[in-house]
């Protein structure tokens, strides 16, 4: 929607047959040329959104807008201010506007009036103005004969000032458009909510508004964020516009003796140059207010301007969370410094009752540290209360979020101390040289490796006993039924690095996965100069991959029967000749799955020669089974005989159930071995097993 | 602590099965005890260093030469056998 001064411009552009230059439009509009250009832009933006081409700017020669069809000049008379219908959601907006600033008290018939609706919309409308104003703590009373007003202190309103217009800008997603068009839209929205006090300041001083946050900025040496410059600019806005309409606000400024007016702000000339630019000769309370508000915006601070204070409250959280929570971990001085820095600001923020700068960081922090952020935000509270007295739970436990993002990363920093280290083996072929460099690869990458022995692939075959230890890592393929083994390139190739690491973590799945995060971090750390932010994100979407790798491991460690016997994988009445076929035929169902390959069929084929009847577990019922680490997880197959065969077992023979598992951890399935006793233990089962005609049956059996 | 071990052909089946069943009995019967699996080609060592062996019939040749205690199974699946073999055991040496 377009504003009248654009509106203006475009009459004065498509009836002029020359371009016509900037200046001669900021002449002609009294405004300076900066916000004829931003004017432009807003033009430029309405054009588009009726797909018409924007207007054409050439250096030295002018603007230029052609109307040739009178498309635009009809748009103009049809989308005319006065036409302008709100939606709801607007109407409650202009409402709540209008009882915090523009009217002192008004009444249903007369928002009626205003907005050209039915008294009935209103009053449903009120209702929802009524919950806002209770949202944010305002006081807002309504008596009949008398009207509707808000009845509050002049510090509540105006916090209400400022998010009501966040609301009206929807500054969360237009904040840089208004940053780059220098608030020209505000003027566009304040009119379009008949907001005319604020369209009035912005109207006189938009531009010295600007130049007062710079001002600001200059003075103290700092840049402020894109969300900090918004809410100042939003704060001195309605600050003026309030001073303006004869509101001032009351600081109380020596009941809060910890906020002090901080080196970095000149209040003088700042003071003096507000007189300079709008002629406002602004009170001390006012400017005490400013300053608050400036300082609570501020990201960083200079370590001269920390309070002692901060510090101490920065380590009692620490203290506290490390002690509630049984971590421990190392707080460096300069994560201290950085906390306290925080906290230094946070305080005007909890002073003045507004929330920090939204962060879509704080929402994962939140979800992935649920503990440390509940520590953090009740030990906060009860600090903070000692301290300012009054202040917002929520305000505060917004707060607390950031903090926890403080202590997390703080976590981070020194993680491994303590931790068991994991005992490995190497294995190359008789060189000596790869070894080294893989020992030294693996050491340099990994904490907490601890490399028992180094030993050649014929050694390692020949060896009757080794010594104990969790993986070992070999230069070349090698299977071991009792240790994990992974082959990997000398070198340590990058998937080298990432299987291992996700081996590490499945491996220790006792200990607290921040602390594997944190490992990792600390490797890619090493290649990589990471900033405390950046290792944050990192350990989230760590933590996010950990946790449904963990999750999907569980998952897989302990699958349940009917999961892993699906009904390809069952087959009933199987004709085998003997023992060997019933083996084929049991390995057959998973190897057409996919699962398993011929080989492995082999090899239990070649057991059950070895080993004889070992793997009859109960009268009739077979358990062939093979340790496959390869695999990707356990897999089972089950068969029904139609005529029982001998497996060799004494007591046990013949056999007439076929149960087949391969695994490629020996503990991973316990939960379906568990299942399956409890399935063969019951009689009756057992036997409706055997005379299963079909699999669906068996399927009932297992799944009920 | 008694320590005990469960030998099968490659120490992830039927020794698990038989771990299980074996822990479940042992803690019915109240006797504290460590349980371990190995498979046919490290059993023996694992056997030495054990206070009992359990394995099925048809691999108790494995540990013929083992002069430790050792219960024979004939059916892994049985509960009750394992329990009935377990309490006689305990019962025999005084741990009950």
């Amino acid at each position: 929607m377009l504003y009248e001064r654009c509106e203006q411009i475009i009459d004065m552009l498509i009836h002029s047959q020359t371009p016509v230059t900037i200046g001669w439009l900021a002449q002609k509009l009294s405004v300076s040329s900066r916000t004829v250009r931003s004017d432009l832009d807003v033009i430029d933006q309405w054009l588009k959104e009726y797909s018409l081409d924007p207007t054409v700017r050439v250096a030295g020669v002018g603007v230029l807008l052609k109307d040739p069809e009178g498309k635009i000049e009809t748009l103009l008379k049809k989308t005319g201010s006065d036409g302008y219908v709100m939606s709801s959601k607007e109407r409650v907006r202009a409402i709540t506007g209008w009882l915090l600033a523009e009217r002192p008290t008004t009444s249903i018939v007369e928002i009626a009036e205003q907005l050209d609706v039915s008294p009935a919309t209103v009053s449903n409308d009120l209702k929802k103005v009524r919950s806002w104003m209770q949202k944010n703590g305002i006081q807002m009373v309504s008596k009949p004969h008398v009207g509707i007003c808000v009845r509050d202190t002049e510090n509540n309103i105006r916090r209400g000032c400022v998010m009501i217009l966040r609301e009206m800008l929807e500054t969360s997603t237009n904040q840089q458009t208004l940053i780059s068009a220098r608030f020209v839209q505000a003027e566009q929205s304040m009119e379009k909510y008949q907001m005319n006090s604020f369209r009035k300041t912005l109207e006189m001083w938009r531009e010295q508004i600007l130049t007062v946050i710079q001002a600001l900025q200059d003075s103290a040496q700092v840049k402020i964020s894109d969300n900090g410059f918004c809410a100042m600019f939003l704060y001195l806005l309605t600050a003026w516009t309030r001073i303006r309409e004869g509101h001032a606000i009351s600081a109380k400024e020596n009941t809060y003796a910890h906020i002090k007016i901080q080196q970095g702000f000149d209040g003088g000339k700042i003071h003096n140059l507000i007189k300079k630019e709008t002629g406002m000769d602004i009170s001390k309370d006012e400017m005490f207010m400013i300053h608050a508000e400036w300082m609570s915006l501020r990201k960083f601070g200079a370590s001269h301007e920390i309070n002692v204070e901060s510090i101490l409250i920065a380590k009692e959280l620490i203290e506290e969370v490390k002690e509630s929570l049984e971590l421990e971990f190392e707080e460096g001085e300069d994560t201290v410094m950085e906390l306290a820095t925080h906290i230094n600001v946070m305080r005007y923020r909890l002073f003045l009752d507004i929330p920090a700068e939204h962060n879509p960081v704080l929402k994962e922090i939140e979800e992935t540290f649920p503990d440390v952020c509940q520590v953090v935000r009740e030990k906060l509270w009860s600090i903070m209360r000692g301290r300012l007295g009054e202040i917002s739970w929520e305000v505060c436990s917004h707060e607390a979020v950031y903090i926890a993002m403080y202590i997390v990363a703080c976590m981070m920093k020194n993680p491994l101390e303590g931790v068991q280290k994991k005992n490995i083996i190497i294995v190359c072929n008789s060189t000596i040289a790869t070894s080294k460099i893989l020992e030294s690869r693996l050491k340099s990458l990994f904490d907490n490796i601890n490399v028992v022995k180094t030993i050649s692939y014929n050694e390692f075959v020949s060896a009757s006993e080794l010594p104990d230890c969790d993986l070992v890592i070999s230069t070349m393929p090698l299977e071991s039924k009792k240790y994990q083994c992974i082959t990997v390139n000398p070198l340590l190739k990058l998937e080298d690095v990432n299987r291992l690491m996700k081996i590490f973590m499945l491996r220790m799945q006792k200990v607290d996965i921040n602390k594997y995060i944190s490992a990792t971090i600390n490797i890619a750390a090493r290649s990589l100069e990471l900033k405390p932010e950046e290792r944050i994100k990192l350990s989230i979407e760590l933590a996010k991959n950990i946790n449904e790798e963990v999750n999907g491991l569980d998952n897989r460690k302990k699958p349940e029967l009917r999961t892993l016997l699906e009904e390809p994988l069952i087959a009933v009445k199987v004709k085998a000749k003997n023992c060997y076929d019933a083996i084929q035929a049991a390995g057959e169902l998973l190897k057409n799955r996919g699962c398993i390959e011929q080989r492995h069929i082999d090899e239990m084929i070649r057991i059950k020669k070895k080993l004889g009847g070992y793997m009859v577990i109960d009268k009739g019922v077979a358990l062939p089974h093979l340790l496959a680490p390869e695999l990707p997880g356990p897999c089972m197959s089950m068969i029904t005989l139609e005529r029982p065969v001998k497996f060799g077992h004494a007591d046990n023979d013949p056999v007439s159930l076929v149960i087949m598992l391969v695994s490629n951890n020996n503990t991973v399935h316990i939960k379906v071995l568990e299942e399956l006793v409890d399935l063969l233990g019951d009689a009756e089962k057992r036997k409706k097993m055997d005379e299963a005609e079909h699999v669906y049956e068996i399927l009932n059996m297992i799944s009920g | 602590m008694l320590n005990i071990v469960a030998i099968c052909g490659c120490g992830m089946g039927s020794s698990v099965i038989l771990k299980m069943n074996a822990e479940k009995a042992l803690k019915e019967l109240g006797v504290p005890a460590k349980l371990e699996v190995s498979d046919s080609t490290t059993g023996k060592g694992a056997a030495r260093s054990a206070d009992l062996v359990l394995i099925g019939k048809e691999l108790a040749y494995l540990v013929r030469d083992i002069d430790k205690p050792i219960i024979q199974l004939t059916s892994f699946v049985n509960k009750q056998e394992i329990k009935d073999k377990l309490k006689e055991y305990c019962e025999a040496n005084g741990l009950l």
